[in-house]
């Protein structure tokens, strides 16, 4: 283990109740950048076309960044790499926390999960043991409980736990995993694929250092980028407002999605905003993942309504599905919202975006207004209705009701119900879009669409466009000449923009950092990350072959999904975008078009080296790549998938 | 001396960049038990309590230390584990009312603050002011 030399990979197999490890030469994490890149090699070449994401085939990769357990600054995250139960194509899914350093600490750089447990099963990791313990008596526990009681059971204080809650044990594809309490790797029902492998958690701890190639020029450079983070200005909002501190700004650009992206504004965004929980006294504590210094997370507690509720948390992304998007504008009925997605292991954006479809349909007479609640009552789908909100929460956790109806994402709940009601259903791949408003930000809109886990900001975050800060700007000015296209609603230029972030962020994941040095502040650079590198293996590499080894990591990301037959058919947004228009004072014309779009996936495309028409990686790119295996396999996938097209006249 | 480092718990996030820090300065590799100052999570609760040596007037540490391990440093005054004589008998962990002092079971010496010759750096690179250096005298 540790950054200076092998990787070592610790494999599980749960239905053979046995476990292996394997050493990766110290190259390939520069070839593949560490964690999440090396993630989606084993991924790709371990799964098979067609792999059932339930099943026992199906592979779960965690992977902590090459970079966790040092003191680089923000390093602490671990990416969560599978095929998605939601969407049946890629996903990585990153979480902050502990947890990752506590896997290095233990002893491994990676960690593979296949097969499946004959009944409920944790893993406790040490440097001293892989243990299958039996979970019957955790089965059912909330996350919060599970990771009290593991800790008092195993009498280790300081292990740190990743688990399940009742959603990803009743296979909810809205189900993520949650670690160190409340982070979660959310997207992607990655919470789902842990629950049909009977595994409700993982524990980790260990003594093993972490040793660098070059201990003295690794501090050095990780001071350097400690001192750039304190001096950036964005770093230290995130750390007074947490990301739930973006809603005011977003709601002034009138790009706060609201009411299910029917609106761009609310009257009253303070009331559910980051300064709001800062200044009016939710705001119990300020908190770090693993060697971060931005501190953006944050531990709130209710003041009036839902006493004694408290938890980590809010983010950006949840005040605004639950507050913008299903109208709830008093905090405490959001930190309610909040603590029970994080305890019963929900994602906030996909869960909050189904209740907004639920709330829509019910409003335009496709479902009924009042529903069963699966315990004899009944619950009235209406907008603003906090009651309506939590109780869909658990129902959907549980499959209880209505709730069953929701429990598989908005695109399978739409097709349920049937009718119009795939117009609101405001996802793309099967997955749903993040709070962000692609209508005024044409970057973001192609990042979206070309995102292989579906459209939301955590695979490319082109925040660049909106040259909000002086480091924006100056990123712009680099990629195209010129400041003046830091501008959100011109295509000029964007595809560019967009394949920069999607390097940089393959890059942020795999070294373990986070998007919010990276790319939403652009504190730390990708010449500061290969530094990084550099010192840490002991083997050079320049900011070159970062994005080149970035391209290899997203090429071979994108072949995964080729396989399964997706293309450039998939790169699109969400009908609602691209048909109706967001309403604005400024009186532009805000929607997605498939004019627009398609002029930005072609360059994007030539970009990439992939085929126009297929929207796949071309042969030849991924040979040059030195994937040629890759190039191989997509071959047979398409032979195999079109048999008959060769003897067509 | 009056050197003092002085810790405020309200700040601390948990990052756990100051035992990063000191585990990287005095042991040449990350590995946070070996640090010389602790910080205590609470996850659940998101609380987090940094804890490190106080350098007391008169020190019971150096009081307890049977074999005069515990040495003052010329440089700062600050107490340090010489650690060619501590014997790794733990009277120093007892001792010290402020629970200050760890072990490294490997080597089987404790582990103690020594200021870093005047130059913190758990203080340094604490990115809250949870751990402050104090200067007085
Ligand atoms: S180790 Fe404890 S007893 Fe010794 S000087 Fe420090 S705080 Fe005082
Ligand atoms: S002053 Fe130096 S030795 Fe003391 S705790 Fe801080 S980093 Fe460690
Ligand atoms: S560096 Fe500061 S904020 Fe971080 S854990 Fe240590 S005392 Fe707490």
């Amino acid at each position: 283990m540790s950054s200076g030399c092998d990787i070592i990979v610790l494999r599980v197999d749960l239905s053979q109740r046995c476990t292996s490890v394997e050493r990766l030469p110290l190259q390939d994490a520069v070839r593949f950048l560490g964690g999440r890149g090396l993630a989606s090699r084993i991924l790709f070449s371990e799964t098979g076309r067609g792999s059932d994401p339930l099943g026992d085939e199906a592979v779960l990769v965690f992977a902590p960044g090459h970079l966790t357990g040092t003191c680089a600054p923000t390093a602490g995250r671990t990416t969560v790499v599978g095929k998605s139960p939601a969407t049946g194509l890629f996903m990585k899914s990153s979480m902050g926390g502990h947890w990752g350093a506590g896997l290095k600490f233990a002893g491994y750089d990676i960690l593979v999960v296949r097969g499946t447990a004959s009944r409920p099963t944790y893993l406790l990791i040490t440097d001293t043991v892989v243990q299958f313990g039996d979970a019957s008596h955790y089965w059912g526990l909330d996350v919060r409980e599970t990771s009290r009681r593991m800790a008092k059971e195993l009498a280790m204080p300081d292990v740190d736990v990743a688990c399940i809650g009742p959603s990803g044990e009743n296979n909810v594809k809205l189900a993520g995993i949650m670690c160190t309490y409340y982070h979660a790797a959310a997207r992607g029902g990655l919470g789902a694929a842990l629950g049909a492998k009977n595994l409700k958690a993982i524990a980790v701890r260990g003594h093993t250092p972490m040793r660098l190639a070059d201990p003295a020029r690794f501090w050095d450079v990780s001071e350097q980028v400690r001192r750039r983070i304190v001096a950036t200005g964005r770093c230290k909002f995130y750390g007074k407002y947490g990301t739930a501190g973006v809603v005011v700004g977003t709601n002034e650009m009138e790009a706060l999605p609201v009411q299910n992206f029917r609106r761009g504004y609310m009257e009253n965004a303070y009331s559910i905003s980051g300064q709001c929980l800062t200044e009016k006294g939710y705001l119990v504590r300020r908190e770090s993942c693993f060697a971060c210094p931005i501190a953006c997370k944050r531990y709130s507690a209710a003041r009036e309504k839902h006493p004694g509720s408290e938890a980590g948390g809010p983010e950006y992304e949840t005040v605004a599905a639950f507050g913008a998007g299903c109208l709830l504008e008093d905090m405490d009925d959001n930190l309610r919202a909040n603590e029970l997605c994080n305890i019963l292991g929900l994602d906030s954006i996909s869960t909050a975006s189904v209740i907004q479809w639920a709330f829509e349909s019910a409003e335009r007479g496709v479902v009924p207004e009042y529903v069963d609640d699966g315990r004899g009552g009944r619950i009235r789908l209406a907008w603003g209705d906090a009651d309506a909100v939590l109780a869909l929460i658990e129902m959907i956790a549980y499959r209880r009701g209505f709730g069953d109806v929701l429990a598989d994402g908005v695109r399978a709940a739409a097709q349920k119900v049937g009718g119009d009601s795939w117009r609101w259903a405001v996802e793309a791949k099967g997955l749903e879009q993040s709070r962000v408003e692609t209508r005024m930000a044409k970057a973001y809109a192609l990042a979206f669409a070309t995102n292989p886990r579906g459209p939301d900001h955590l695979y490319g975050q082109p925040m660049a466009e909106f040259g909000f800060s002086p480091e924006a700007r100056d990123l712009v000015r680099r990629l195209t000449g010129d400041a003046k296209y830091a501008d959100p609603v011109i295509t000029d230029h964007k595809p560019k923009l967009v394949a920069w972030h999607e390097e940089c962020f393959a890059m942020t994941d795999s070294l373990g950092l986070c998007s919010r040095a990276t790319l939403s502040t652009y504190a730390i650079t990708p010449a500061m990350m290969a530094e990084m590198l550099s010192a840490a293996t002991g083997l050079e590499v320049t900011e070159d072959e970062m994005h080149q080894a970035a391209r290899r990591v997203i090429n071979l990301e994108r072949a995964f999904n080729a396989r399964e037959g997706a293309g450039r058919k998939d790169d699109r947004l969400p009908w609602r975008l691209m048909h109706e228009e967001l309403p604005n004072s400024r009186g532009i014309k805000a929607v997605n078009s498939e004019e627009e779009l398609g002029t930005m996936l072609d360059e994007y495309y030539d970009i990439r080296g992939w085929d126009r028409d297929k929207g796949i990686p071309k042969a030849s790119t991924l040979v040059s790549l030195g994937l040629g295996d890759v190039a191989s396999a997509l071959r047979t996938a398409t032979a195999a998938r079109e048999p008959s097209q060769a003897g067509k006249p | 001396m009056g050197h003092a480092l002085v810790t405020d718990p309200a700040r601390c996030t948990g990052c756990l960049q100051c035992e990063l820090a000191c585990s990287l300065k005095h042991e040449g590799v990350f590995a946070p038990w070996l640090a010389r100052v602790v910080v205590h999570r609470e996850p659940e609760t998101c609380r987090a309590f940094p804890n490190v040596c106080r350098h007391c007037d008169d020190p019971p540490c150096v009081r307890a230390c049977p074999v005069g391990a515990l040495k003052p440093s010329p440089a700062t005054g600050a107490v340090y584990v010489d650690v060619v004589e501590c014997i790794g008998c733990r009277e120093c962990l007892e001792a010290c009312p402020n629970g200050s002092i760890s072990f490294d079971p490997d080597k089987g010496v404790a582990l103690k603050c020594d200021l870093c010759n005047g130059e913190p750096a758990c203080a340094k690179v604490c990115p809250s002011e949870a751990i402050t250096m104090e200067r007085c005298g």
